[in-house]
């Protein structure tokens, strides 16, 4: 997946753990830890929305574009 | 009893209805062909008439192997219905057994289609016969549209499928 997820980073600069945030934007852990190792193949605006309130921060601080990924995954 | 119980049940019959026949035909071949000058068995099977000849035997062998597949096309569909009942409809499992089914019986109704053919094509004698009603033709025709049908349902669930794991992987 050419899409990266950097929610532990933030997560880890906010000093907040995944059970709170799930809390917080009203996921289960499970879908949490299906975002966060990047397994997931869709997110909701109004789940993103949610993170971002949450954590105070940006989409772009949670999510990257990596085309190197995209071309091993293309191998 | 819901429509899910129902059809199992109905494949259910049928399935058990045609074990006896998949179990006993090829040892009533066997017996006939042992004992020519049986009285107990009455065949009623084409070139058969004037006692078992080697015709006949291919006619029950040919029989029996399109038979074989329409009975493997029951099991894979009694499989399917099983799962049904199990409430897992967007499953691989559910994708795998309707493309079995829909592979034995287009695969039986086209065999058969070929084996009517033939067999009318070899036994022509100047006459044409007309069924009117429900033929062996238009039974054979529904079987290879249920086939094909099958394999376009396998199709659809696993693109349901496909959408589904979609759905579950949207956080």
């Amino acid at each position: 997946m050419p899409i990266i997820i950097n929610l532990d980073q933030v997560l880890a600069d906010r000093k907040m753990k995944s059970k709170e945030l799930a809390e917080i934007v009203g996921i289960t852990e499970a879908n949490l830890s299906i975002l966060k190792s990047g397994k997931a193949k869709a997110v909701r605006f109004s789940t993103l929305e949610a993170i971002c309130e949450a954590l105070e921060c940006q989409p772009g601080d949670i999510l990257a574009f990596s085309s190197t990924n995209s071309f091993e995954e293309g191998q | 009893m819901n429509l899910n119980t129902f059809f199992k049940r109905l494949i259910d019959l049928a399935f058990y209805l045609m074990v006896p026949i998949v179990v006993f035909f090829p040892g009533t071949i066997l017996y006939v062909l042992m004992f020519p000058e049986q009285t107990i068995i009455n065949l009623n099977i084409p070139y058969a008439e004037n006692g078992f000849s080697g015709k006949a035997l291919l006619f029950s062998m040919g029989f029996f192997a399109l038979f074989l597949l329409f009975f493997a096309g029951l099991y894979q569909l009694r499989k399917f219905a099983g799962l049904l009942l199990k409430n897992k409809l967007f499953s691989q499992e559910v994708v795998k057994r309707t493309h079995k089914t829909g592979t034995f019986f287009t695969a039986c109704a086209l065999g058969s289609l070929i084996f009517i053919g033939l067999n009318a094509l070899f036994s022509y004698e100047g006459k044409i016969s007309v069924t009117f009603g429900t033929s062996n033709f238009s039974l054979l025709l529904f079987l290879l549209i249920v086939g094909v049908l099958f394999l376009l349902l396998s199709d659809a669930f696993a693109r349901a499928l496909k959408l589904k794991e979609e759905n579950d992987l949207t956080v």
